[in-house]
């Protein structure tokens, strides 16, 4: 097979982690973090596609795979948003600030970000899915002039567990920038969107997507949309898209399977004839019709 | 060169002689309770010849079932990567043709893309010699999936049986070659070939079903209710596919102390229940009949797609040591008669 032609990073085992010092941990919602890790003498280049992941190591404790947020070239570091969700994650937001982590990656195919040069770019999250969309703002920004509009649509389960508050208040503030946040359920003390995501892609919802609905037909034809979120909630989203008839080769789902190598060996991603973690993890919507629904 | 004989006596002394040398690790048939295993030989082993086929396959010396693949010290100012030992020359004696030709087979998924050098290395230092089939049983099916009790595919030697007490040895690739002369002291047995060996031959072993008809109706019933008939007796327990010569899947965990560690892969399976739990709790094949669907389209439909084979040897393993008796000889007949009948 020669798709995604790569050489191992490091050297002949492909199982070697660089090992990166953190230089900065900042607390984003009650589980989740932001680590910012220093690329060592060798490795500060690195060659990433935005929607890529690393393989993460916590020594003595394990490793998992983690989409980047940003890569900062001019700090030589890389951000990883973390959820504490498993024992990996746990130990990694026990860790302190000159603490060691290994780094292996990326991995993944990541969007086909040349192809939506010249597009508008809905991006639809849902709860941490926003951690890997991230990378893709922050391609946007750094290159806008490619690009044309950009709009956020993003949910969370409840007003604790939205990320990037300050981001997206100056994404909102910036050109050809709109963003939308929903909570699951109506709570005291928000008085912003409640419902599902998908609602935000939803024609009679007062607040709706603007790209997706108010805009002329060519505009729709001229956009591309992007979901990260749970498998459950690409259901209801792909349902309101084919409402629209919205093209299917113009939406790109990233999935979560579970992974052990990251580089097409240990069979635990496998879906159908797809290894998630060497032909996703980014798909579109049209590859994932003719793919057997595990994940 | 004149043909080359081994019996079981000169098989013994030169597998024993191997055995005495630390930088080789050699792998032979070794009797325990009624059962035959492929295991790693030391000067205790008593070795056995006399079986059917063994239990487990000769993966068990190719991809180990824990490998370390990475060794490390904590320090206070950084993680300090140790050397792994290195990958020693091994000889692999006794397995059947049907283990062979997985070699092959894995080769193709270590060797894509990123290569996995663990698997490959061992690749490079291995010298197969196996042993041709001269008995078969109802779940053998070799014959349907482009082998034969003969077939050397994978092979660096082949033995067939020409008496009840040896082997006539058949050099097939270069390293073959070279280990019978340096090795020819033990291939110099006098044998006398006895007539009615070997007992078997390849039209002995019928083609029971069409691998093509297969994979079309893989592709196309991935929803079929068959399935979660086919898969209702699993246990999940994933003695199948540790058994099998073409099962590959592994996972990777850490087993440190507070200042040093390794870091293993180890086999896993596809059939067991938390395989594919992603982090969120989610899991998309919760159900074992999911799971089994799993283990049977990889080899039959998705492998082909990756690789342009089938990924089974038809050794029938899995239906020897499945408890719960899910014979995959009659799962592959019935999809056979099925996509027969359905006409797709």
């Amino acid at each position: 097979m020669e798709k995604n032609k790569k050489a191992p990073s490091i050297n002949q085992n492909p199982y070697i982690p660089f090992f990166g010092k953190l230089t900065d941990i900042i607390d984003e919602s009650h589980v989740t973090k932001r680590f910012f890790v220093e690329l060592p003498k060798g490795h500060e280049k690195v060659d990433f596609i935005p929607g890529q992941f690393f393989q993460l190591t916590v020594p003595g404790v394990g490793e998992i795979p983690i989409s980047l947020s940003d890569y900062i070239p001019e700090k030589k570091s890389l951000l990883f948003c973390i959820a504490n969700t498993g024992i990996v994650t746990n130990k990694i937001h026990q860790m302190k600030v000159g603490e060691f982590i290994g780094v292996r990656g990326p991995y993944g195919n990541g969007f086909p970000i040349e192809k939506f040069k010249g597009k508008n770019i809905v991006i639809v999250a849902g709860g941490i899915g926003l951690f890997p969309l991230r990378s893709v703002i922050e391609y946007y920004f750094r290159n806008k002039n490619d690009f044309n509009k950009l709009e956020v649509l993003y949910g969370a389960r409840n007003p604790r567990e939205i990320i990037f508050r300050e981001e997206m208040k100056s994404w909102r503030l910036k050109k050809d920038t709109t963003c939308k946040i929903t909570i699951d359920k109506p709570e005291k003390g928000w008085d912003g969107n409640t419902g599902f995501v998908c609602n935000l892609v939803d024609k009679n919802y007062s607040d709706s997507s603007e790209i997706l609905f108010h805009c002329a037909a060519s505009e729709r034809e001229n956009t591309v949309v992007l979901v990260v979120g749970p498998p459950v909630m690409f259901n209801s989203i792909l349902k309101k898209l084919e409402e629209i008839n919205f093209p299917d080769d113009s939406v790109y789902l990233s999935l979560e399977n579970h992974m052990k190598c990251g580089i097409g060996k240990c069979g635990h991603c496998n879906c159908g004839s797809k290894y998630v973690c060497q032909d996703g993890p980014i798909f579109s919507w049209k590859e994932l019709k003719t793919m057997e629904k595990e994940y | 060169m004149a043909e080359q004989y081994i019996d079981y006596d000169k098989a013994k002394e030169m597998l024993g002689n191997l055995t005495k040398n630390s930088e080789i690790e050699v792998f032979g048939p070794v009797k325990k309770g009624n059962d035959t295993f492929i295991s790693k030989l030391n000067q205790n082993s008593e070795l056995s010849f006399d079986y059917f086929i063994t239990v487990n396959s000769i993966k068990e010396a190719l991809l180990p079932r824990f490998e370390p693949i990475l060794k490390y010290r904590i320090n206070h100012n950084g993680v300090t990567l140790e050397d792994l030992p290195p990958v020693k020359p091994l000889v692999v004696f006794g397995g059947r043709p049907c283990d062979a030709s997985s070699l092959p087979l894995m080769k193709k998924l270590f060797n894509w893309d990123f290569k996995d050098e663990f698997y490959l290395e061992r690749l490079k230092k291995v010298i197969i010699i196996t042993i041709a089939c001269d008995e078969m049983d109802e779940n053998c099916f070799c014959t349907s999936v482009g082998g034969s009790p003969r077939n050397e595919t994978g092979s660096d030697v082949l033995l067939e049986r020409v008496c009840s007490t040896g082997w006539k040895a058949k050099a097939i690739s270069e390293k073959g070659k070279n280990f019978l002369k340096e090795n020819s002291n033990f291939f110099n047995a006098k044998l006398t070939p006895e007539k009615g060996y070997p007992k078997i031959a390849e039209k002995d072993i019928p083609v029971v079903f069409d691998s093509k008809k297969i994979k079309t109706w893989i592709e196309n019933n991935f929803e079929s209710p068959l399935w979660e008939e086919f898969g209702a007796n699993c246990l999940s327990c994933a003695a199948c596919t540790f058994v099998c010569p073409t099962c590959h899947c592994f996972d990777i965990t850490d087993d440190a102390s507070m200042w040093k560690g390794v870091r293993t892969k180890n086999w896993d399976a596809c059939t067991l229940p938390y395989f594919t739990k992603h982090a969120s709790g989610h899991n998309p094949r919760s159900q074992s009949y999911q799971r089994y669907r799993q283990r049977i389209s990889h080899k039959y439909s998705y492998y082909i797609d990756l690789f342009g084979q089938v990924s089974c040897t038809g050794c029938g393993r899995c239906s020897r040591v499945c408890e719960a008796g899910v014979n995959i000889l009659d799962i592959l007949k019935r999809i056979d008669k099925e996509a027969t009948k359905g006409g797709k």
